[in-house]
């Protein structure tokens, strides 16, 4: 398990929640698949291993690599640069902590006013992450695509909230059930 | 990956296969290990009933989690602040944040005594209670770890970066003062030694300065090895400098002797002892140029 998990650190995307390449992607969607069954399962199991995953490799990555970026004097005489970086990247590092907190006692205590103050904390990160794809596209082309591998997940997931058969019955109605083994077969 | 088809019923309790024995929730319409339909299934209940019966959560959530943000910024600015100066005056605007974050704690609990009142007491009120305990103690010092990490790392970057600015200001003013005044000497031994003993002070500085950015740029080249080439750059003319001054200092201690022997001698002496010396550090300067 340890090397699953390991693998999945090693080959997910680096910028901010979703894993991406395809190694880490299908140990994902195999996990997942086996908890399709259980109310926290299929994609919302998913939803949850790559919003945690995320969290500890943005962490690692500001902390290991990028924590130069934000720190003022590395733009000594270029303060607009600095300040149109944190502008990109800094609100949707803050919606993170929120996305993870609201996720986290929506996982725990599986009421319906909490998908709902997710599903707005969702929408904020989109827009914070909109905001930061225009910034990158004047001030910083080479980020573009890495921020674009963070909105688009953001999107498919407000969708996902909206739309999940499970999400309701999991969250509102609370009357998930598997189907069950006879009729699978 | 598929959702699989969802069957409604209210969950809670277990009941007993009675074709299999197996052990099935309460709700189950059909057994889970044998796929028999189950007699004693309760009855569902409709999304209206069931999410008008929920409690409502998100607002004591959002001000716990808005009160752990704010409490996360102070404890963030604080190790900054600590990392750096530590000047008592700058303490204020963390310590600002940290109260508008007590604040906002006071705020929650009062949400929390609405949302937990004598009229919500009971099993899954209680349980929720402590559920919400559990995440946000979790949570929160995740958040405050995090917060101490990013705080002790860019304030400690921080310092490095504005000593090794103000050490290399210091280091290009002395060095220019030192030039223009060696630049403006007279053209008697005289002016000479005076010119010494007038930047004798701030040789020994420049000294003092050129070690110190040694060190500090070491660690830039350890922390940015992506400019490697500029910084190393940058230690060959500083270690330059502190053969220079090594020199200088020779040269200054002759011109002091100078000074005691009799003006007869001084010329004598100043060719054999500072000559070389005024040489030895044009070599340097020969070295570069190739």
């Amino acid at each position: 398990m340890h090397i699953v998990c390991a693998l999945i650190v090693y080959t997910a995307d680096q910028h901010t929640t979703t894993p991406t390449l395809p190694v880490g992607w299908l140990v994902m969607w195999w996990l997942c698949a086996r908890r399709k069954n259980e109310p926290i399962g299929g994609w919302l199991a998913y939803y949850y291993y790559q919003l945690y995953l995320g969290v500890i490799i943005s962490i690692g990555m500001v902390a290991g690599l990028n924590i130069h970026s934000y720190v003022p004097e590395n733009f000594s005489g270029q303060s607009k640069v600095f300040y149109m970086f944190l502008l990109s990247t800094l609100p949707g590092l803050l919606l993170l902590f929120f996305e993870v907190a609201a996720a986290s006692y929506l996982l725990t205590l599986k009421t319906w006013d909490l998908v709902v103050l997710l599903r707005r904390v969702l929408i904020a990160s989109a827009l914070a992450e909109a905001i930061g794809l225009a910034v990158d596209a004047k001030y910083f082309p080479d980020n573009l695509a890495l921020g674009m591998l963070s909105f688009v997940p953001h999107l498919l997931w407000i969708g996902y909230f909206y739309r999940s058969e499970r999400v309701k019955r999991v969250f509102e109605t609370h009357d998930w059930q598997p189907a069950p083994k006879a009729a699978l077969a | 990956m598929s959702e699989p088809m969802p069957v409604e019923a209210e969950n809670k309790s277990f009941a007993i296969c009675q074709s299999c024995g197996a052990k099935n929730p309460a709700y189950a319409q059909f057994c889970y290990s044998c796929g028999a339909q189950q007699t004693q299934t309760l009855a569902p209940v409709s999304a209206t009933v069931a999410a008008s019966a929920a409690p409502i959560y998100s607002g004591v959530v959002l001000q716990l989690m808005v009160s752990l943000f704010l409490l996360a910024v102070a404890v963030f600015d604080a190790c900054q602040w600590a990392t750096q100066d530590a000047s008592p005056a700058k303490f204020l605007r963390p310590a600002l944040i940290g109260l508008a974050a007590v604040g906002l704690v006071i705020g929650a609990r009062r949400s929390w005594a609405g949302t937990f009142g004598p009229s919500t007491a009971g099993g899954t009120s209680a349980r929720h209670k402590r559920q919400i305990i559990t995440v946000t103690v979790t949570i929160g010092t995740l958040l405050l770890c995090t917060a101490i990490l990013f705080g002790w790392l860019i304030g400690k970057s921080r310092k490095q970066l504005r000593a090794l600015d103000a050490d290399l200001a210091q280091y290009s003013a002395i060095g220019d003062k030192i030039s223009k005044a060696r630049n403006e000497a007279g053209e008697t031994i005289a002016d000479y030694v005076r010119m010494y003993e007038s930047i004798e002070p701030d040789v020994v500085a420049l000294q003092s300065c050129s070690s110190r950015l040694i060190g500090e740029l070491g660690d830039y080249d350890i922390e940015f090895p992506e400019y490697h080439a500029q910084t190393a750059k940058s230690i060959a003319n500083i270690s330059k400098t502190q053969r220079r001054m090594v020199l200088l200092m020779k040269q200054i201690g002759v011109a002091k002797k100078v000074k005691t022997t009799e003006s007869d001698e001084q010329k004598a002496a100043w060719l054999a002892d500072l000559l070389p010396l005024a040489q030895e550090e044009d070599k340097l300067d020969d070295s570069t140029s190739h």
